[in-house]
């Protein structure tokens, strides 16, 4: 999580990149929700709480790989568009990248990759990127930011998601669970048709909703603490992602019981890349005036709730 | 072979793409997307006497076909900026121009004066839209005299390197400020910093940038920065012999010609290296092809050629 890891020298293989992304479906989990799978020839190691910025505008043409089995793909050899000279068109509306986690991924036994990110719809991004369909060529840039930390001398780990922020936490726990490790899943919605999970994830996670139309009713973080009460057994890690007033009550929870959290933040953003500065989230120092600014592309997404500020 | 390089102010460039301050780091950030070798020359982020946190939360926002920042001058000072990033700078392998910024004219020169002596440093950019905190807050860049004042003393200060000053567009006429910077001593002007604007949220009624107003960049602003590139080439720089570094809202090939036949021996791009950092170099290939199919061998044939 410290800002100086991240400047690379020039010389080490490039950690992440611009590439392109077939889409191997995108289908609604919910009237909001979309979930949406990628297949990419390669892609560089990434970890459950990054994040990939797409580009939501333009289209590289259909049908250059319409078979949704990944196996199967062929490449398009097409080399990226090059700047047009002729008169000018139609602005790029979205003009900048949308940021989306990570929400799964899978390595072939060929070497290519499949991504898949849940969004919710929006606006002009989101609803460009609801519409594409499978064979779709997309731009992504990624992957950016750092993951969560995984603790290797804590056997449990409490997985919490909330709305959209479910997305990153399927990536967590499936990679916690593949790697062996105990975990305990809680995700929340407002109600069951805005609960972004298939059939099969439901299973996984330990379901609530504001209007008790599945699951517990109640919020999530109210299961998560009822569940530390009765239940907690071993040193844990929480981690967490979802609107900012459920990861502050998940912060309050673990806090005072010095549970170690980790939230995954977020922030607009114009580049992603840790150039623009326009991330800024505040965090504590030592030093006056007790806090600083960090960013959270570059220095998060993924931060210790005991290092932020909330406002 | 299409020749692309240019000359500012006497440093070589292989090719006139550059990095816009701010919008690519202090040095190496990009060199996952891009190979910054490929580039002409590359500039810093503005430069601080002192570390700078910068303005609350929000510090951006999209609007149509533009970006609107209040970033506040963020940057790691002056010291920091030395000890950790002219070593990355020095591997680059390109001219660097550092941009410079400050709140009172002593601000700007202490920086220079430092930066003077280091090698790879090739010239320093003047950030003049400032408000001069000394002078009561007015900007640097908007009044005529604040232009003079402080492109004389950071020419004094400014010994061994280029002195670049770069214009702010928030003025009547941008013919002004230009020619204040040239007789008062600047080696090449950069235009166009950002236009000042405002981004209102109406449920809450309130500016959506916590510092309420911002600079807006991108597309958005093209035409207008071609337009200030335009004249202050035919107004004032031509016949001094200043070059000129052109930026505001280029995008893409077609929009480097735009600013080459407008009057800009350089180009910079900010807000489209968020998107596509490589479009650096892929727009720089363009300008080849484009030369190369109107039978040209030099990027020079075609500077300030609007007809
Ligand atoms: C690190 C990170 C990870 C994210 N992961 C996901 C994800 O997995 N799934 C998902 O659906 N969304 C995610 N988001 C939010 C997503 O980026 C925005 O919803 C998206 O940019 C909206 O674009 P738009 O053009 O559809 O809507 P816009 O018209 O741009 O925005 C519509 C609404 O979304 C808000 N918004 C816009 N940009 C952002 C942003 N960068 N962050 C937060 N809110 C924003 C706006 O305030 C506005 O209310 C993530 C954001 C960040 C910063
Ligand atoms: C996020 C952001 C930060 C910027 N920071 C600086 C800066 O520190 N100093 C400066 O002189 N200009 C700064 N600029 C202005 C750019 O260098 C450039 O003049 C302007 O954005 C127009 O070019 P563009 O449309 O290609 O972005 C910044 C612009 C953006 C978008
Ligand atoms: S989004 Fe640009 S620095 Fe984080």
């Amino acid at each position: 999580m410290s800002s100086s890891q991240n400047t690379q020298s020039l010389a080490e293989p490039r950690a992440r990149g611009v590439f392109t992304a077939c889409v191997l479906s995108n289908d609604p989990l919910c009237p909001k929700h979309y979930r949406i799978r990628l297949g990419m020839k390669n892609f560089p190691p990434s970890h459950p709480g990054q994040f990939v910025n797409i580009q939501c505008t333009g289209c590289r043409g259909r049908g250059v790989c319409d078979h949704a089995d990944a196996q199967a793909l062929t490449w398009s050899q097409t080399p990226r568009p090059r700047h047009p000279t002729g008169p000018e068109t139609i602005g790029r509306i979205p003009l900048l990248r949308r940021p989306f986690s990570l929400a799964g991924r899978r390595d072939m036994t060929d070497g290519t990759v499949e991504l898949d990110i849940l969004y919710r719809v929006v606006g002009p991004g989101t609803n460009w990127l609801c519409q594409r369909k499978t064979g779709d060529e997309i731009d992504l840039l990624g992957p950016l930011g750092n993951g969560f930390a995984i603790r290797e001398d804590k056997p449990l780990a409490a997985v919490i998601g909330g709305g959209t922020g479910i997305g990153p936490m399927i990536y967590l726990a499936e990679s916690l669970s593949s790697a062996g490790r105990d975990v305990k899943a809680f995700a929340g919605a407002r109600t069951v048709s805005a609960l972004p999970l298939t059939e099969e994830q439901k299973g996984f996670f330990e379901i609530t909703t504001d209007d008790g139309s599945l699951g517990q009713a109640g919020m999530v973080h109210e299961a998560f603490a009822q569940w530390l009460e009765r239940d907690r057994t071993a040193e844990m890690v929480v981690y967490a992602c979802g609107p900012e007033p459920m990861m502050k009550a998940v912060a309050d929870i673990c806090t005072p019981s010095g549970i170690e959290c980790q939230l995954a933040m977020e922030r607009h953003m114009a580049c992603g890349m840790g150039v623009c500065q326009g991330c800024a989230i505040k965090v504590k120092t030592d030093e006056p005036p007790g806090w600083m600014f960090k960013l959270v592309c570059k220095d998060g997404p993924v931060f210790d709730a005991g290092e932020l500020v909330w406002e | 072979m299409i020749d692309l390089s240019v000359d500012i102010a006497g440093v070589k460039l292989a090719n006139p793409l550059m990095t816009a301050s701010g919008t690519c780091g202090y040095a190496d950030e990009y060199a996952d997307f891009v190979d910054l070798s490929g580039l002409g020359a590359f500039v810093t982020k503005s430069i601080t006497p002192a570390p700078r946190p910068g303005n609350d939360y929000p510090r951006i926002v999209e609007t149509r076909a533009g970006l609107l920042n209040a970033i506040g001058l963020a940057n790691i000072g002056l010291e920091a900026f030395c000890a950790e990033k002219i070593p990355l700078l020095e591997r680059l392998g390109v001219p660097v121009f550092v941009n410079v910024a400050g709140a009172s004219i002593a601000e700007y020169v202490s920086v220079i004066e430092r930066l003077d002596d280091i090698e790879v440093v090739s010239g320093v950019e003047l950030n003049i839209s400032c408000p001069n905190v000394a002078e009561g807050g007015i900007q640097f860049g908007t009044d005529r005299e604040q232009v003079a004042k402080i492109t004389a003393a950071a020419r004094k200060a400014c010994r061994n390197k280029i002195l670049i000053v770069k214009l702010s567009p928030n003025v009547t006429d941008i013919t002004a400020p230009a020619r204040a910077a040239v007789e008062s001593g600047a080696d090449a002007l950069s235009l166009v910093n950002t236009f000042s604007a405002m981004v209102i949220d109406i449920e809450t009624r309130k500016p959506v940038l916590a510092n309420r107003t911002g600079g807006l960049s991108g597309p958005a602003i093209r035409p207008i920065a071609v337009y200030m590139v335009h004249r202050v080439w035919t107004e004032v720089a031509k016949d001094a012999g200043v070059p000129i570094i052109g930026m505001g809202g280029l995008q893409s090939t077609r929009d480097a010609i735009e600013f080459l036949l407008a009057g800009a021996t350089g180009l910079a791009v900010g807000t489209a290296t968020f998107v596509n950092p490589a479009c650096l170099t892929e727009i720089r290939d363009g300008i080849a092809e484009y030369l190369e199919a109107h039978n040209h061998s030099s990027i020079t044939e075609i500077i300030g050629t609007v007809r």
